[in-house]
């Protein structure tokens, strides 16, 4: 009985992410004090194997407070090596990242990051995987307990905070990895390919807890990927790289309704955004040809 | 990992609470999984058991058709560890042979963690320490026995110095492959998280290489154990490599035997210890 009653009341959030979601976009137009995250003229260069390597080469763009963010491009196009400098994990060789006016140097949780490979820490349950970072701030041990549960609670996964990852299959690692990411509370939620690993079916069900979380925390994602339906399906807006350049290439602002739901990934409207995503995609490189 | 060898070990229940978005308790998987392992752990050890008194009733049975002084019969072994523990030799010997190895493992196991995380972090520290290392795992350390015994004599300093080194060449090569070969992506996952360069080493290189580092040392336990009785048989008075040597020397046969069976089962003992400790600390692991 208990069961069907949380699945009522998870069906229920469900339902009103959408207007939680517009109450955030309409937000987030609020000027000068927001938590913009502006990539500019931000450029990497490797060193392998005694070549250099250009991985990021002159990328602006902004990601605006409370909208989602997605850098959309073939792998290898450096949109990785970005959400890395954004995170401060690697350092700029040219340009910076800021958020709210100041540059980004070192990591820090109000910039979470969510992996392809969860990188969950494996002797940890995941209560004590999304407690992580509380351990540096200066919580009382009630309030870490709430927000850990709060946490959970936003992913579903509430039943299995004593579980260990390896008792988790692919999605639920990648949820936990999400309430962890959470739990320290970010100003950017950087995700690089969070579902790049898993099936598709267990990827459209996450795109779509992703959208429901997003919306009732007010996030600001910056969200990566080379799957131009994901990144139609979830953004506010889409950057668009150059594979050969490791540049901007385009700027697309989605023109579709809030809340998105499966039934849209069919719509005409959707498929013509996606025919201008992929025409800017696959629009030939006129400047190296 | 790919999704695919995530969902190896149960995978089958896993997907089906993927499927339905509303999660199958883990309890229930635990213990479906913990009855089949508990299930084959006890026939292993039946049959551990059962090979271990069939050696023992062969060895017994023919001791007894051979009938020679050389080769005693297990039950006369047993007589023999009655009367040496009677005169209290035999307990100081087990006692005395623990206590060096447990010295020796010990100071070797604690001096391998900062050597190989030093190693692993600085490569100064590297660069200066591992052609050492190298050469030094190349020579058995029963190799330096000669040496030490001119140097420093038949004392308990030299076999603390040889056991201890025994112990300390595996675990340091294992620290510092562990520590190497930790996962970038969890140390980055760390630092997002807010977590200093110590917070890093303390919560996650040392977790995450702790699989890698306890297998090292039941490496160097046994290493240890191997070293301590030779070096106890070369030179030494008391010790149940000692008791061994003495058997030779006065041709009491059964106490030969009794100090090799006393060597093996200690040996065991000590490396079932450690390898619970292991599974222990490790079981956080996804295992075959």
């Amino acid at each position: 009985m208990t069961a069907v009653a949380e699945r009522i009341v998870r069906l229920c959030k469900r339902r009103s992410y959408g207007e939680i979601r517009k109450a955030v976009t309409d937000r987030s137009s609020s000027g000068p004090t927001s938590l913009d995250m502006c990539f500019e003229n931000v450029s990497k260069v490797y060193l392998a194997r005694g070549r250099k390597v250009v991985a990021v080469n002159g990328v602006s763009f902004t990601c605006a407070q409370g909208r989602f963010t997605t850098v959309l491009g073939a792998s290898g196009c450096g949109k990785s090596t970005l959400l890395s400098i954004a995170a401060g994990l690697v350092s700029a060789d040219g340009g910076a990242v800021t958020l709210g006016g100041r540059p980004v140097k070192e990591p820090s949780p109000e910039r979470g990051m969510v992996f392809q490979h969860y990188a969950l820490f494996p002797w940890l349950s995941v209560k004590d995987n999304v407690g992580f970072s509380l351990r540096y701030k200066s919580l009382e041990g009630t309030k870490r307990e709430a927000a850990v549960r709060h946490a959970l609670e936003l992913v579903g996964l509430e039943r299995f905070a004593d579980a260990l990852p390896k008792e988790l299959s692919g999605g639920m690692k990648q949820r936990c990895a999400l309430a962890r990411a959470l739990a320290a509370e970010p100003a950017v939620l950087l995700m690089d390919e969070p579902f790049g690993a898993l099936d598709a079916m267990t990827r459209e069900r996450l795109q779509q807890e992703l959208l429901r979380v997003v919306g009732q925390e007010g996030l600001t994602v910056c969200f990566v990927t080379h799957d131009v339906d994901e990144a139609i399906y979830l953004s506010t807006d889409i950057v668009v790289m150059d594979e050969i350049r490791k540049c901007v290439k385009a700027k697309v602002e989605v023109a579709l309704p809030w809340p998105r739901e499966p039934a849209m990934r069919v719509s005409g409207e959707f498929v013509e955004m996606k025919r201008i995503v992929w025409s800017e995609l696959h629009a030939r490189e006129q400047a190296t040809s | 990992m790919q999704s695919s060898d995530v969902a190896r070990v149960g995978g089958r229940a896993r997907s089906a609470y993927e499927a339905r978005d509303e999660p199958v308790e883990v309890a229930e998987l635990g213990e479906l999984s913990d009855v089949a392992g508990g299930r084959t752990h006890g026939i292993q050890v039946f049959l551990y058991l059962l090979s271990f008194a069939a050696g023992i009733g062969i060895w017994e049975i023919s001791a007894k058709l051979i009938h020679s002084n050389l080769f005693p019969t297990p039950v006369f072994i047993v007589r023999t560890a009655e009367v040496l523990a009677n005169e209290g030799v035999l307990l100081s010997d087990i006692g005395v042979s623990m206590l060096r190895v447990a010295v020796g493992f010990f100071s070797g196991v604690a001096l391998s963690v900062p050597v190989g995380l030093g190693m692993a972090e600085n490569r100064w520290v590297r660069g200066a320490l591992e052609p050492w290392i190298q050469f030094f795992r190349a020579v058995p350390p029963l190799a330096l026995i000669p040496i030490v015994i001119i140097l420093l004599g038949i004392g308990e300093i030299p076999k603390f110095l040889v056991i201890g080194l025994a112990a300390f060449l595996p675990t340091t090569i294992a620290v510092f492959q562990g520590v190497t070969d930790v996962d970038v992506h969890l140390i980055d996952a760390a630092r997002v998280l807010g977590a200093s360069r110590v917070s890093v080493f303390v919560r996650v290189i040392i977790p995450a290489a702790s699989p890698m580092i306890l297998t090292g040392m039941r490496i160097a336990l046994g290493n240890a154990w191997a070293t301590l009785v030779a070096a106890e048989l070369i030179a030494s008075n008391s010790g149940l490599g000692y008791m061994a040597s003495q058997g030779q020397l006065y041709f009491d046969v059964p106490e030969i035997y009794l100090a090799v069976a006393l060597i093996g089962i200690l040996g065991v003992l000590m490396d079932r210890v450690v390898y619970l400790v292991q599974q222990r600390l490790t079981s956080w692991q996804d295992r075959r």
